[in-house]
């Protein structure tokens, strides 16, 4: 959903906005993943980026089901047992982009991209 | 009186336990806060959401930052500042695990950060802070952040190979 923030930084680019998801509320799910579908056959990305959290878990099994690879960008004050939404992206990711060394173990598919902030 | 600036960070989660503990700051310093999605309301300015790039004026403008334990903590840090930082609690329905609580544990211990705990000791920590900031900043400096170009390099990489042998 829109906040100012996300809203300030994405002006100038095309968005379809999507509400937030969460394991709590599993029921909005499997629709969130249809219209998933048909944005990503619609704007055929390359690759899919996010760092989350919940409404990635949609997008990241649409990807899947259209063959496009996802990078799960795993955030930088995770440092124990990460989330469910973390952990079913990470899984469903052709890799995991991690902000410290010390998270290179956690994923089997993990790259250093460093601290961005 | 010191300059105060307040943010519960851009997610959907409340966070009144904080909001409705900074009262007794607003009566001796001059307080803005970011509110979020929080029912209580300050006796301060404030505002549910400011941008990103308010939220970066608002930090340098600030002489002491109280944040929730999110990334925003590392945003004050590179402002070579040592924010005031409050975890949020899944049990007391303010976020939906406990990362911030390991975060904050894992910080306090190595990193320039004030933990408080207990809320109602945020005027202590407050009048703490001068102090503890010139310590913080001199024994606990933060590792650099990852270079523009290597993040720009390391993602044209990646997607490239990806696309490449669809090997995903």
């Amino acid at each position: 959903m829109p906040a100012p923030d996300t809203t300030a930084l994405l002006k100038d680019q095309r968005v379809h906005w999507e509400p937030e998801q969460s394991a709590r509320r599993p029921l909005p799910m499997p629709a969130a993943v249809i219209r998933a579908v048909r944005i990503l056959r619609a704007e055929h990305p390359d690759v899919i980026v996010s760092a989350g959290s919940g409404v990635a878990v949609g997008v990241f099994i649409a990807a899947r089901l259209v063959g496009i690879p996802a990078l799960w960008l795993e955030t930088f004050n995770i440092v124990d047992r990460p989330g469910i939404a973390s952990r079913v992206c990470g899984k469903l990711a052709a890799a995991v982009l991690v902000q410290r060394p010390a998270l290179l173990a956690s994923w089997p598919r993990a790259v250093l991209l460093g601290e961005l902030y | 009186m010191s300059r105060i600036l307040v943010t519960v960070g851009m997610g959907p989660w409340p966070f009144d336990r904080l909001i409705g503990a900074i009262a007794p700051l607003c009566a001796d310093h001059e307080v803005f806060a970011q509110t979020g999605t929080a029912t209580v309301r300050p006796p301060c300015p404030h505002r549910p959401f400011v941008s990103f790039s308010e939220l970066q004026e608002r930090i340098d403008a600030a002489d002491v930052v109280i944040t929730h334990a999110g990334n925003t903590v590392r945003l004050v840090q590179r402002a070579h500042k040592v924010p005031v930082a409050v975890a949020r609690q899944a049990g007391l329905g303010e976020m939906g695990n406990d990362h911030q609580v390991h975060y904050l544990r894992m910080e306090e211990v190595n990193g320039p950060v004030m933990a408080v705990w207990d809320v109602t000791r945020l005027p202590e920590a407050i009048a703490a802070h001068g102090e503890q900031q010139s310590r913080l900043l001199r024994e606990r400096p933060v590792e650099p952040a990852a270079m523009p170009g290597h993040i720009i390099e390391t993602l044209d990489s990646l997607c490239a190979r990806l696309v490449r042998s669809r090997d995903y």
